[in-house]
């Protein structure tokens, strides 16, 4: 199965088609293996992925998954991410409904779920890329406090979804500006000429002499003059605000990325101080001490009695030390 | 310092409240009930090791180093760096290889910087060696320390202060003696431990051993890459190296044989790589911890009851990093041979283990009121 999400994900890659992984985790899963051992793992495990099977049925969703430990994965091909959070967020919800019944318990479970898509330069590149964001955004969504969805990287495309804005906005604030320009160069023209006529028409009906002659040729350079200077206010006004729009998307590109820089290390910082690995269990639950079917029973019981007080003295010459200290 | 919990909330059972969260945060200590961890530690001044009750089994080399400055703490993004880590980036490092000679590095109790210094290096990769074995928080974990022989009592209480700080309950044995006790040879038996700094002579005869049975010298693994590092010196003057270098060497090709293959390694020489053959240098040195072994094991020997004198000959356990030199077995039972009449001398299994599995033999054998005593 691993070897055919593989394939898919290479095949995806190839065909520049989006691709999606799934991890899903059950919250406390450690909690139901202490109580009810491995049965009631294996049937959260089984009931867990019914239910991502049962909910790819409902909503339509293809694609191939595998159960490995205490985790499944899925891999959806041609699946857009954002359609992928409509799965995401279902199967969170349809969890609450199931409750397992465990050794005449009833157990409700719920699950963490984290997801990654191929579209980003860090995932496309390997199948082993993805699959570990994903486990990183379950890793967020366990952290979380559980009971959740979440995308590997959403604010990243969100960053990446307003560069794309501003870009495409920049160039339309360019064609709308050439646009204006000839908009405003034919209407002034058809103004323009409008204003002349009706000044024209005025002067008509006057007796011309040199001196009106050289009035109405005043007035009509006046009048063209105001004409084109209001029209480059009006143009240059909408011009300004094209670009106070272009900035506050800078600007808020660069908080987003400033804020996700931050956030980046601070989830660095409390990830290395936090013990990830929650380490692995031992297998004595209890104190064990010395078998009677020992074959040196006696001699073992001498020897760790002569350690143990070696011990004692030495920890007991230390404790008024610390004590003091 | 991780005691027995004191909050007293029911596993699994919902509390989604912030303030019984936050409650719980501040007071609690983990609580565990989740089951009894042993970790057995072998802690030697070339490699420390961990044999644990989850089935982890770790090894580093016992160097510890801390970024010099701000811009070597930027370039290695680590406050600390542990084994081999930190050797390799040792030049941006302030570094320590805090258990050099068997015994945490110093000499006195004056508390100079370098003193310190390796104490804390000390106490770091014990902590770490304690973190790699994977201990869950709601483990009571107890741990068996095997230190050199003949441990000054104050290198034994930085040691157990710093265990304190990440176990329940930490005890101390003898390395040699953790090394036959994890092999169920408890009587009439010689344990060589060859470690870095020194070795261990042990001899077994059903009690603890006491001081009169117990040899350490240090003719041991650093005094074999001294002494190569001087013989190839002395042939081939114009060799590059260090004394890491000599190190790996040794560990790759170390051999005692008559018939052993000629070892050709290539060093630089004004920076260009130039192959130089140390076949009999490597032998020489390997060699030279020989006698003084001998010397000791014939020691313990003499000194035994004659009537078990025989069988303690018949049984000389060969453990330690140092005892994978090839050949070594053999040369130390010539050597008795030659001086003792008789000798045999068994390899033990797995060398850089042995320490750390017989740790944790005995913290699994040792009772609970024990290590309840000594919380």
């Amino acid at each position: 199965m691993l070897g055919l999400m593989r394939v898919e994900f290479h095949r995806a890659r190839t065909a520049r088609q989006p691709l999606c992984t799934l991890m899903v985790a059950i919250d406390d899963l450690d909690g139901i293996f202490e109580r009810h051992y491995w049965q009631g793992k294996d049937a959260a495990m089984r009931a867990s992925y019914d239910l991502l099977k049962s909910s790819c049925k409902g909503l339509g969703f293809f694609g191939m998954a595998l159960m490995s430990g205490d985790r499944i994965m899925a891999v959806f091909p041609n699946t857009d991410p954002g359609r992928l959070s409509e799965l995401g967020n279902a199967i969170v919800e349809a969890a609450h409904k199931v409750t397992l019944t465990l050794d005449g318990e009833s157990v409700p479970i719920t699950l963490s779920i984290g997801a990654s898509h191929n579209l980003l330069a860090e995932t496309n590149s390997s199948f082993e890329g993805l699959v570990e964001m994903s486990g990183r955004a379950l890793f967020l969504a366990t952290e979380g406090q559980g009971n959740r969805y979440v995308m590997w990287r959403e604010a990243e495309a969100e960053i990446d979804g307003l560069r794309i804005e501003l870009e495409e906005r920049k160039k339309s604030f360019e064609r709308e500006a050439l646009v204006l320009e000839e908009e405003a160069s034919e209407i002034g023209g058809l103004q323009q000429a409008q204003l002349v006529d009706k000044i024209q028409q005025l002067f008509a009906g006057v007796e011309r002499t040199d001196a009106i002659q050289a009035l109405e040729g005043q007035i009509l350079d006046l009048a063209v003059k105001e004409l084109f200077e209001e029209r480059r206010k009006a143009v240059a006004a909408q011009m300004a605000e094209h670009r106070r729009q272009t900035d506050i998307l800078e600007k808020r590109i660069a908080k987003l990325t400033s804020i996700l820089g931050v956030t980046e290390e601070e989830l660095k910082r409390v990830m290395a101080m936090k013990n990830i690995d929650a380490g692995v269990a031992s297998i004595f639950r209890t104190v064990q001490g010395l078998s009677a079917d020992d074959n040196q029973v006696e001699t073992k019981k001498a020897l760790m009695s002569e350690i143990f007080k070696q011990n004692l003295s030495l920890q007991k010459r230390n404790a008024p030390a610390a004590e003091a200290a | 310092m991780t005691k027995n919990s004191v909050v007293d909330t029911k596993k699994g059972e919902p509390n989604d409240s912030i303030a019984a969260q936050m409650s719980t945060n501040v007071e609690a200590a983990p609580n565990k009930d989740g089951g009894v961890l042993y970790l057995g530690i072998d802690l030697g001044t070339s490699r420390t090791s961990v044999a644990s009750s989850n089935g982890q089994r770790v090894t580093i080399s016992s160097h510890v180093g801390y970024p010099k400055d701000v811009v070597s703490k930027k370039l290695l993004k680590k406050d600390i760096l542990f084994g081999d880590e930190a050797v390799e980036h040792r030049l941006s490092l302030k570094f320590y290889r805090p258990l050099a000679a068997g015994v945490m590095k110093h000499t006195s109790n004056e508390k100079t910087d370098d003193v310190e210094g390796n104490m804390k290096a000390a106490a770091d990769l014990i902590r770490e060696i304690i973190r790699l074995a994977k201990p869950r928080k709601d483990e009571l974990v107890y741990a068996v320390i095997g230190v050199p022989a003949q441990a000054a009592i104050h290198h034994k209480d930085a040691i157990i202060k710093a265990a304190r700080e990440t176990v329940d309950s930490v005890m101390l044995c003898s390395e040699p003696f953790s090394v036959a006790y994890g092999l169920d040879m408890l009587d009439d038996v010689l344990v060589i431990d060859i470690g870095a700094g020194t070795t261990d002579l042990c001899r077994m005869h059903g009690t603890m051993p006491e001081e009169n049975d117990q040899v350490t010298t240090t003719f041991a693994g650093d005094y074999v890459d001294n002494r190569l590092t001087e013989l190839i010196k002395k042939k081939y003057p114009e060799a590059q190296f260090s004394i890491h270098m000599i190190k790996a060497i040794k560990e790759r090709y170390g051999n005692i044989s008559d018939t052993m293959p000629p070892v050709v390694v290539e060093l630089p020489v004004n920076g260009k790589p130039t192959s130089f053959d140390i076949t009999d240098e490597m032998r020489t040195a390997c060699r030279s911890i020989v006698p003084s072994m001998v010397d000791g094991l014939s020691n313990l020997i003499s000194s035994f009851d004659p009537e078990f004198q025989d069988r303690l000959k018949n049984r000389v356990l060969l453990a330690g990093g140092g005892s994978q030199i090839k050949g070594l077995d053999l040369a130390i039972e010539d050597e008795m041979r030659k001086r003792l009449g008789t000798g045999k001398v068994m390899r033990i299994e797995e060398p850089v283990y042995g320490g750390a599995n017989g740790a944790l033999k005995i913290a699994h054998d040792m009772p609970a009121e024990f290590w309840n005593e000594l919380k």
